[in-house]
């Protein structure tokens, strides 16, 4: 997987790609907008793509993000992928909980639950 | 009654997504300053994010001339904000829920529930262009 980004690290391990985020706020509407496009390219660069976001360090996370995540799980699907959601702290998971997001996405504890039985 | 100590208010004038920055420092300092917690200060904070986005992007749609007001006033018991767009607003009481089969895999569309599920309360306006938050402190001081 070619390319460096401006608001994501990329690490491939084990056929799986996970993705983290450069910062820890996510609210930024611009900053969105560019993370957003950052995955869909992963994503789109990567055949049948096994994804794990990672939300290590992030501290906040806006309804826009949100929005991103669900465009990302379709863009996923659409390339017969599979995406997991990892170590996404007690405060953020209230914020899928309020939306019900939490029954859309796979959400693993942390990065090591999400690689496993991929 | 004892009056509220140490209140911090803050007025801001904002009319696009950039410039958002200056007011949630402000609102992260003060929320620093009065010592709140980790959870009050993440309920805060995201609905602040909520509705200010809101105002910008959907009540002025998105339209620099249009200024978007945050009123920003924290102290030891309670935080308020109320933010005002000068768009046409919209009916507050019949947002469409974004949990349902239909809404949620849509992109947008949580912010209002979002405001609603961290704040004790969200109040706006009929015209439905102004949002009065308030979170009361859940605990003590943090040390």
């Amino acid at each position: 997987m070619g390319g460096s980004y401006e608001r994501i690290t990329v690490e491939v391990k084990g056929g799986v790609t996970i993705v983290r985020f450069k910062e820890s706020d996510i609210l930024d509407q611009i900053n969105i907008q560019e993370i957003g496009e950052e995955m869909y390219t992963v994503v789109e660069s990567t055949p049948n793509v096994k994804l794990v976001v990672d939300f290590q360090g992030v501290e906040y996370l806006s309804s826009t993000a949100l929005g991103k995540l669900i465009t990302l799980k379709k863009k996923v699907e659409a390339a017969k992928g599979q995406l997991r959601l990892a170590a996404i702290k007690p405060e953020i998971m209230e914020v899928f909980r309020i939306t019900r997001l939490d029954t859309i996405f796979e959400i693993k504890k942390n990065v090591a639950e999400a690689l496993e039985r991929f | 009654m004892t009056e509220p100590l140490n209140e911090a208010t803050g007025s801001f004038c904002i009319r696009e997504l950039e410039e958002i920055e200056r007011a949630r420092m402000w609102l992260k300092n003060a929320l620093d300053a009065h010592q709140y917690g980790r959870h009050d200060t993440f309920a805060i904070r995201t609905a602040f994010e909520e509705a200010v986005t809101n105002a910008i992007t959907h009540g002025n749609r998105g339209d620099p001339a249009k200024r978007v007001t945050v009123e920003l006033a924290v102290n030891d018991a309670k935080v308020e904000m109320v933010i005002t767009d000068e768009g046409p607003g919209f009916d507050a009481g019949h947002v469409e829920d974004p949990t349902t089969r239909e809404n949620i895999m849509r992109e947008s569309g949580r912010g209002v529930m979002l405001m609603r599920g961290f704040m004790d309360t969200v109040r706006f306006n009929d015209t439905g262009n102004r949002v009065h938050l308030v979170k009361h402190r859940s605990g003590h001081l943090r040390p």
